[in-house]
């Protein structure tokens, strides 16, 4: 492996047992009790649910008093970004040099991607089996390769933007030809390192070259790859990268994206964020 | 010297000498620029989707996220702040609308923004004296009350105006 992508890597802190626990739990078959369970042990998390789940973004004539009820009323999406958020250590609220971007912006892209990968799974064709809930995860976790590339980037960002822009080509082939190696392989190596399960690394090594997923997990890379452009036409991108990447038609196979539909979602997807903005603040 | 910042589907007006107006990171949103020498007043919309038929509700609560019933609420609201004028004493820019590479036509949003807009614009007798749109950049939109300038940046371009 590259010396300065293994640098990169060590400087990134391990995800905190329970918050791997709870992404292991979530990506494969489980029950509201199997959520709980984790969560419970989380004395900090616990007390984040339930203020949540008392503002005004989810007012209520009741008062939410459990933790079982809080996580009812918030849905299992906002339980996992809630618990990237707090246990990450402001992995996610760093700025990121290497794109110009500021403190808080990747954090804002992601949350924002996983809410549109979420909304997208609404329009999956008939055919198409994909996970909503992972989609969402998928989406918080895709760029996170980014924070491990950034510092090597620092002073390059203008340069590759122009370079990008100019023949249309795509920001991932510059981070490549400057580096040799890409936000998305950074990506894969924090998520072997994080030891997430495998749905999410399809998710973040492959989510700007989608065709090329293993075929099972297709499905939900294309709904990651998607979530992230609607991120970035939504003015949340990461900086000097933001829609210098090419959109892969082939997403048609998999989700009827009508001019409408993708209305009603960059629609779906400012009302969401603003809940859940409102509620974490 | 206050920035009146401008979220998804906000619009605001200033003629406070210092004052500023601004919007970040425009994807395939519009900004929309009024300018009135005549009162010294500016104004920006950021607006984010074409047309107010999708949500009736949302249009009645936040008429700024829509092309259509976006333009003519910036109009009311500059003549609520600078005081009555008509579309002929106001200069018109607008910036956005951009899209992803290689995006197929029902992803075109900018575009479509950029369409409604100007449709809005010329039902009220108007349309921009300048714009830079489309394109594969965010933008970031500021306007001066004491300058008139509209000023654009962006990481891939650096500033310019418009």
């Amino acid at each position: 492996m590259n010396e300065q992508l293994q640098a990169g890597l060590r400087a990134v802190k391990p995800l905190s047992p329970s918050l791997v626990t709870l992404l292991g739990v979530t990506a494969a078959e489980h029950t509201l009790q199997d959520v709980l369970k984790i969560i419970q042990l989380d004395a900090v998390l616990t007390a984040r649910l339930l203020r949540a789940a008392n503002s005004a973004a989810f007012r209520r004539t009741q008062e939410v008093d459990s933790l079982g009820m809080a996580v009812s009323l918030l849905g299992e999406r906002y339980v996992v970004g809630m618990a990237m958020e707090l246990s990450s250590d402001g992995f996610f609220d760093q700025p990121l040099a290497g794109y110009e971007s500021a403190a808080g912006d990747l954090w804002r892209h992601s949350i924002k991607a996983a809410l549109a990968g979420r909304l997208i799974c609404r329009y999956a064709r008939a055919r198409v089996t994909v996970d909503s809930n992972q989609a969402f995860t998928g989406g918080i976790l895709h760029d996170i390769g980014k924070a491990v590339l950034s510092a090597a980037l620092d002073g390059a960002a203008r340069d590759m933007a122009l370079s990008v822009a100019g023949d249309q080509s795509s920001y991932l082939e510059a981070e490549h030809s400057r580096l040799g190696y890409d936000h998305c392989e950074a990506g894969v190596a924090l998520a072997v390192q994080w030891r997430l399960p495998e749905c999410y690394k399809a998710a973040i090594g492959f989510h700007h070259k989608p065709d090329q997923a293993p075929d099972g997990q297709k499905p939900l890379v294309f709904a990651v790859h998607l979530g992230d452009a609607f991120a970035m036409l939504s003015g949340a991108g990461t900086g000097s990268d933001s829609l210098l990447y090419p959109l892969h038609p082939d997403h048609a196979l998999y989700f009827d994206l009508s001019p409408e539909n993708v209305q009603r979602i960059l629609l779906d997807l400012e009302n969401e964020y603003a809940a859940i903005t409102e509620s974490i603040a | 010297m206050a920035t009146v910042m401008i979220g998804i589907g906000g619009l605001g007006a200033t003629n406070t000498p210092g004052d500023f107006v601004k919007t970040m990171a425009l994807g395939s949103c519009v900004a929309v620029v009024f300018l009135v020498p005549k009162t010294r007043c500016i104004g920006m919309v950021h607006v984010a989707l074409p047309d107010s038929a999708l949500d009736a509700k949302k249009k009645q609560m936040v008429p700024g996220h829509f092309a259509d019933s976006g333009v003519p609420a910036l109009f009311n609201e500059i003549c609520r702040v600078g005081g009555a004028v008509t579309m002929r004493d106001v200069y018109v820019k607008i910036a956005g609308g951009a899209n992803m590479l290689g995006a197929a036509t029902s992803f075109d949003i900018g575009r479509r923004n950029v369409l409604a807009v100007k449709k809005a614009l010329w039902q009220m007798g108007s349309g921009p004296m300048a714009e830079d749109i489309e394109g594969f950049i965010s933008r970031t939109v500021t306007v001066s009350v004491d300058a008139g300038t509209v000023e654009l940046s962006s990481p891939a371009k650096g500033t310019w105006t418009i």
